[in-house]
Formats: structure tokens, C-alpha cells, sequence
């Protein structure tokens, strides 16, 4: 790996990025993460005419400044890695904003090669751009002209890519900003900064430019000479007295300004025009069509789903038979009842987990999830969160842990804190598992009612949750939403699926590791030393005056400490648990609390990392997190199990 | 000078942006730049900036200053 070429993609959001680098790397990707954050980060490898080069696929982000997390990763990639080759993916039809970003990469000492992407879409709506001038204009950078989705353009992107050599560009601004940039550059030249550090070999220029614009770490490294900072803070100054507002703005209107001289008579915009977001986006039509649309969603995953689920069980029986027949007496049990009884339980409800991905992704895909968050905006931040925070949450039906990922969207850090905080109240596809496998076994003529009650319970519950964080826990003032609705597009198939199958994927993964692991260990537990004394039955009995206080005896107990581990051990471990026979061993009602309560109480250990690596590695929010759910279960669960028996349930 | 979120749909040109919300920069709202009131009514505004579409609150579009 050392020795190949690294080829890292940039763009703006919504660009086409992740398209690309699927056309570039097939099938050899690999998701990671950046180094001490969740930000994904994706990686593959190209050949081309026997050369390998490594892909990166860096964060969408709108500028190189160090104002979010997303744009703070990608610019220090850029920065660190002096020689790889940069691909500045642009949508064609926003070519105006996009070289913006292209303008501070090459301030940055860069010469990106720039892929013009979407000319499917540029062509059609008559939106013609002459790349050669372009090129020629931006000082030979070389451009080309790609369709990620139509396949366009890919192996001139390739040929690119393979003939690449730096060159040196440098695009001037106004006499005004170049004169004050110079004269930033001398005092750089005269005092000096500490040597090491990231921003060691970057071009002054780019210092002086990032200075003007505030940018804060370049603020806080001019900061350590006490002297610079005295002289160019005058400059600074100077400036903004003479063009009579902030530098800031002024350096983002000169580049644009710039950027327009570029485009001049080689660059024809049209604007595309839609009108149906006045509805969708409506507070009243639009939330009406909301529910229609998740209704439709919410139909199609529990129907199609159920055809699919019905062939799954009964292959897991034949298994079990078939299994059972076969394997020598002391294996027969961990098999059967342990391997094939736990993971086989949750592997049933694979379907509607794929489904409901499926669904969403489609969603995202035509562009419709991009207007729920501005549909929400208002409500969300009548409860402490934000229009941002609805996709999140969305995403946490399916599971919590891409759901808190995707947070890093929000902007505004306490919102996101906040969202993070409640995103466990969402009831996610393993907590589904224990809901449908219940609803199916004690409610089975009311079976969409009961699940229906238990996720609206812990939806009001995040409601409360969320308003008392933002009143009392997150305060701050509430963010200003802007929220950028790209264009409504024709599903992309091979996009959503494999988006889906991204999500999905952990589903199974998580069967055949932890779930697999966690069936064994719990079979034994339950069985050893003996079955009536059992280590399991000691555990359980530990809890036992807690949940006893809600009906739960030690076995219900013990499947809640292994649902710690994945809520669908819950599952699994009460399979093993009453043998089989959960329908004689509960009532009604104590399955109702105890479904409940597995749903509310704490977040199982993936969603448990997730939210301590997400809220900057802090214990406090991670603890309060925790035993905020753990309390609220305890609560909930009391309550309910005496209110139902006030009311003459058993 | 009349601020974005006053103004019926139409095309103006933004004259200051206020305030300290520098994502507004990064979408292209700044002084001298075309914007298009598509949508004023209820919930927020939808307004275009070159070919990108923008859902706005109305309590950000009061920083924004345009004239015709
Ligand atoms: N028509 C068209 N659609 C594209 C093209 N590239 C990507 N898309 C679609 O644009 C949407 C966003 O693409 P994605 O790669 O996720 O963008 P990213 O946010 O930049 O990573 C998806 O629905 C793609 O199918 C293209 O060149 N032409």
C-alpha cells in the first residue's frame, strides 16, 4: 500500500462523490474510520493500465475552513498529504458554487484535476460548459467531463488520474485583497512561527488568505508570536476600514467574483425549475404527505417482509430437525436450542430490516428525505433539537449506531449533543426482533396494535426526553436552519442498493458474531453447572428485586443483562431461557412490560461506543445517556406493570 | 434596505449579509449574488441561488439584506 499513489476525492455535498468512487474502486472499498472520530471514511483500490492507486473518499464538504467536523478532516487530509492526487469532484449544473472549494484548494498549493460531474444531467437541460478554456483559465488544470450514474467519463477520468503531474497554478483576486495578502506574507516572512506542526509546509498565501477569513486554527497559530499577531491583526484592520465591512465576507465575495470571471462566456446556467416543494415542504400538506409516504413504507416492509419471513422459519425448523438428528447427544443442545434457537430467531426478521432500508434508501435517493429535515425544522425545535436531527433519527429505526453517526450533519453542536442524547429512545430493527417476536407470541390477533403502543410509548418518551434535555441539560439558542434541497432524481437502483445493503449487512454481521457468541455463552450459563442450578439462574437472581418489582422474574432478568450486549439476545436468551414454552411462563401483561422495558433501558455496547466516541469521548454524556434510559425503563416498567394490574390485568 | 424574508417571489440581489452565520457563504449568499424568492408563505422559505434550491428559516433570511 506504502508505495502506491494515493487519489483522494473532494467535493461538495450531493455531487456525485460517493458515485465516482464506486466507478473508480468496484468492488475492492473498504469502510473505516478517520482516526480518533466515527466520520466514515472510505478506501479502495484502482488499477489502471498496471498502475494501483489508493482512493479515498474524503467527506462532502462546502469550503476548505475548519469551522465542522467533517470540513476539519478533509482539510487535514489535504494538508498531510502533500502529494496525492486530488480529484475535485463538481456538480456541473452548480459550477458557480462548486469552484469555490476549487479556489481554496489551489490556494492551498494544489492543482486538483476537476471532474465535472452530472453532464448527463447539465446536457439535457441545455447547460454547456467549455472545459478546455476552463482549463486553460485555471491555469491547465486538467478537467474532465464525467456522469458517475450513466458512466460517462470514467476511464478519461482514469487516464487523468494516470497521467497526472502537479502543476504550479495560482489564481490572483483584487488588487485590494493581493496587496494585504502581501503584506501579511512579509510579516510572516519576518517573524517566525513554531516550526512543526501540520501547517509547516503550507503556502503563506494560504496563511495570510485563512487569517483574513478567521479562520480559527490559523488564528491560533498566528496567536503563538505575540508580535505577528499585533501586525497583522492591524492589517486585518486596515482593511475592513477601507472596504467598511469584515475581512470575511470580503474574501468569500472575491472568490466568487473570481469565480465568474472564470466562467464567463464559457459556463451557460439554466435554472431547473420544480415547483412541488411548496407542498411538500407545507407545515400542513407536507407533514399529511409525510405520514402518507412513511404509511406506504411502513405497509410494504411489514407485507413483503412477511412473505419472506414465513419461507426463513420454516428453514430454521427443518435445520433444527434436521440438526438434531444428527449431531451426538452433548452438542445437541448448544445447536439446536442455542445456535439455531438464538441466531435463527433474529434471522427471521432479516427481511424487514433489508425492506426498511431499502425503503429509506430509495427515499434518500430521489431527494425526498433532504426535504423532511426542512419539513421538521419547526417542530424539531419546539422540542430542543433541529430540522438535522430528523434524518438521524430516521436512520435509528434501522439501527442506532449509523442513526448517531449521522448527526455530525447538525451543525450546531449542542443540537447535535442533544440529538445524540435521545437517539437511543428510538426503538431500532434489533429492538424490532424482541417487539415482533413478542407481539407474535402473546398478541398475535392484535400483533400491529402492540408494537404500534410500545413505539409510541417510547416515541412520547423521547418527545419528554428530548424537551427536557434542550430546556434544562443542552441549553443554548436554537440554530438557524438552512438546508439545501438537491434536485428530485429518477431512483438510482444500483446506488440504493448498495446503500441498503451497507446498513443491512451489519444486521447480519452482528447474527454471526455477537449474537452467535452471545447465544452460546447465555445457553451455557443457563445450563451449567446444572440446569436447575444454573450460573444464569445467579446472575438472574441478582436483578431479580428490581424486575421483580415489574413482574420480571430472574429468567426475564437475565435475558435484560444479556440484551446489554444486543437487544436481540433478549430474544434468544428467553428462548433458551423457559425453554421454548414463553407463552405458558408469562402473562399478558408482564410480556407487555417486559417488551417495554427491553425497548427503553440501556442501549446495547455498540450504540454504547458510538455515543461516547460522538459526544467527544465524554464519560459524563455517556454515563447520563445510559442511566437516563435505564431509569426511565425502571420507571416506565413499574408503573406499568401496576397500573395493569389495578385495571384487573394478571 | 429590506431584509430576504419580507419579500414576495421574485429575483434580487443581496446587498449585506448580517450576523456571524458563515454557511451562508459557503452557499453563495453574499453581497452582489442573485437570489429567488420560489416560496414566502407558511413554513420556511424555499429560495434558489444559481441552480441550488434552499429551504431558509425566516429568522436567518431577516439577516439578509437584498434590493431589487
Ligand atoms: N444524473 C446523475 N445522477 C448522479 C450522478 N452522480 C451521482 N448521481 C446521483 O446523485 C445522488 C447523490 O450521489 P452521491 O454519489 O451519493 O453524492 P455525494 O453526496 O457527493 O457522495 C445519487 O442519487 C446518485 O445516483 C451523475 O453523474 N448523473
Amino acid at each position: 500500500m506504502e508505495d502506491k499513489k494515493i487519489v483522494a476525492l473532494v467535493g461538495q455535498p450531493n455531487v456525485g462523490k460517493t458515485t465516482i468512487f464506486n466507478e473508480l474502486t468496484g468492488m475492492t472499498q473498504r469502510v473505516g474510520n478517520w482516526p480518533g472520530v466515527t466520520v466514515e471514511k472510505k478506501e479502495g483500490t484502482m488499477a489502471y493500465k498496471g498502475v494501483k492507486f489508493h482512493v479515498i473518499d474524503l467527506p462532502g464538504i462546502y469550503s476548505l475552513k475548519a469551522d465542522s467536523l467533517d470540513q476539519k478532516i478533509a482539510r487535514d487530509f489535504i494538508i498531510e498529504n502533500k502529494d496525492a492526487i486530488i480529484v475535485d469532484v463538481i456538480d456541473t449544473n452548480n459550477l458557480n458554487r462548486n469552484l469555490y472549494l476549487t479556489l481554496q484548494l489551489i490556494e492551498l498549493g494544489r492543482s486538483p484535476i476537476l471532474c465535472l460531474n452530472f453532464i448527463d444531467e447539465a446536457e439535457k437541460y441545455g447547460i454547456s460548459v467549455d472545459s478546455k478554456k476552463l482549463s486553460e483559465r485555471l491555469g491547465g488544470l486538467p478537467v474532465v467531463k464525467t456522469s458517475g450514474r450513466y458512466k460517462i467519463g470514467i476511464e478519461d477520468l482514469k487516464e487523468a488520474i494516470f497521467n497526472y503531474k502537479p502543476i504550479h497554478c495560482e489564481i490572483r483576486y483584487s488588487e485590494l485583497l493581493e496587496d494585504t495578502v502581501r503584506e501579511i506574507v512579509e510579516k510572516l516572512e519576518k517573524y517566525t512561527l513554531p516550526t512543526e506542526g501540520k501547517f509547516k509546509d503550507v503556502p503563506k498565501r494560504w496563511l495570510a488568505i485563512s487569517f483574513l477569513e478567521g479562520d480559527p486554527e490559523v488564528v491560533e497559530l498566528f496567536k503563538k508570536n505575540e508580535d505577528l499577531f499585533k501586525e497583522v491583526k492591524k492589517i486585518k484592520e486596515e482593511l475592513e476600514r477601507k472596504i467598511r465591512h469584515d475581512a470575511e465576507s470580503y474574501v468569500a465575495e472575491e472568490r466568487y467574483k473570481k469565480v465568474d470571471e472564470i466562467l464567463k462566456g464559457i459556463w451557460k446556467e439554466k435554472i431547473i425549475f420544480d415547483d412541488i416543494d411548496r407542498i411538500l415542504l407545507h407545515p400542513v400538506y407536507g407533514i399529511a404527505i409525510f405520514a402518507i409516504v412513511m404509511y406506504i413504507v411502513y405497509t410494504v416492509v411489514i407485507g413483503l417482509g412477511d412473505v419472506f419471513i414465513e419461507y426463513i422459519e420454516m428453514f430454521f425448523e427443518y435445520l433444527g430437525g434436521y440438526l438434531g438428528g444428527i449431531i451426538p447427544e452433548p452438542y445437541r443442545g448448544v445447536v439446536v436450542e442455542g445456535i439455531i434457537g438464538g441466531v435463527g430467531t433474529v434471522l427471521t426478521f432479516f427481511p424487514y430490516v433489508a425492506f426498511m432500508m431499502l425503503s429509506l434508501s430509495l427515499l434518500e435517493s430521489v431527494g425526498y428525505l433532504a426535504r423532511v429535515s426542512a419539513l421538521f425544522h419547526n417542530i424539531m425545535a419546539k422540542i430542543g433539537l433541529s430540522g438535522g436531527s430528523t434524518i438521524p433519527l430516521l436512520i435509528s429505526f434501522g439501527c442506532n449506531v449509523p442513526g448517531i453517526l449521522a448527526t455530525r450533519t447538525i451543525p450546531d453542536p449542542l443540537r447535535r449533543l442533544a440529538t445524540i442524547l435521545v437517539t437511543p429512545l428510538v426503538p431500532c430493527s434489533a429492538r424490532f426482533v424482541v417487539i415482533g417476536f413478542m407481539a407474535s407470541a402473546f398478541f398475535a390477533s392484535h400483533a400491529s396494535l402492540f408494537a404500534m403502543g410500545i413505539i409510541a410509548i417510547s416515541l412520547l418518551l423521547l418527545v419528554l426526553v428530548s424537551y427536557v434535555v434542550g430546556k434544562y441539560i443542552v441549553k443554548g439558542k436554537p440554530e438557524e436552519p438552512i438546508f439545501e434541497l438537491p434536485p428530485f432524481r429518477l431512483p438510482d437502483w444500483n446506488y440504493i442498493l448498495k446503500r441498503a445493503w451497507a446498513y443491512t449487512k451489519h444486521f447480519l454481521i452482528r447474527a454471526g458474531t455477537i449474537i452467535l457468541a452471545g447465544s452460546i455463552l447465555f445457553y451455557y450459563l443457563l445450563h451449567y453447572p446444572s440446569e436447575e442450578n444454573c450460573y444464569g439462574m445467579l446472575l438472574g437472581k441478582m436483578v431479580e428485586p428490581i424486575t421483580e418489582l415489574m413482574g420480571i422474574d430472574w429468567r426475564g432478568a437475565l435475558a435484560l443483562l444479556a440484551g446489554i450486549i444486543a437487544k436481540e439476545l433478549v430474544v434468544s436468551t428467553m428462548e433458551i431461557a423457559y425453554n421454548g414454552k414463553i407463552v405458558e411462563a408469562l402473562t399478558p401483561l408482564q410480556a407487555f412490560v417486559l417488551t417495554l422495558v427491553t425497548v427503553l433501558y440501556i442501549p446495547c455496547l455498540a450504540t454504547i461506543a458510538s455515543l461516547f466516541f460522538e459526544t467527544g469521548k465524554s464519560i459524563k454524556w455517556t454515563l447520563f445517556a445510559v442511566s437516563y434510559n435505564l431509569i426511565l425503563a425502571t420507571l416506565v416498567g413499574i408503573v406499568v406493570y401496576n397500573i395493569g394490574r389495578l385495571l384487573g390485568f394478571v | 434596505m429590506e431584509s430576504l424574508a419580507d419579500k414576495k417571489p421574485g429575483t434580487y440581489v443581496v446587498k449585506e449579509v448580517c450576523g456571524e452565520y458563515k454557511k451562508l457563504y459557503d452557499l453563495r449568499i453574499v453581497p452582489g449574488t442573485r437570489i429567488t424568492v420560489v416560496y414566502n408563505e407558511r413554513g420556511p422559505m424555499i429560495v434558489r441561488v444559481g441552480n441550488s434550491k434552499l429551504a431558509i428559516g425566516r429568522d436567518l433570511a431577516r439577516l439578509i439584506k437584498v434590493v431589487k
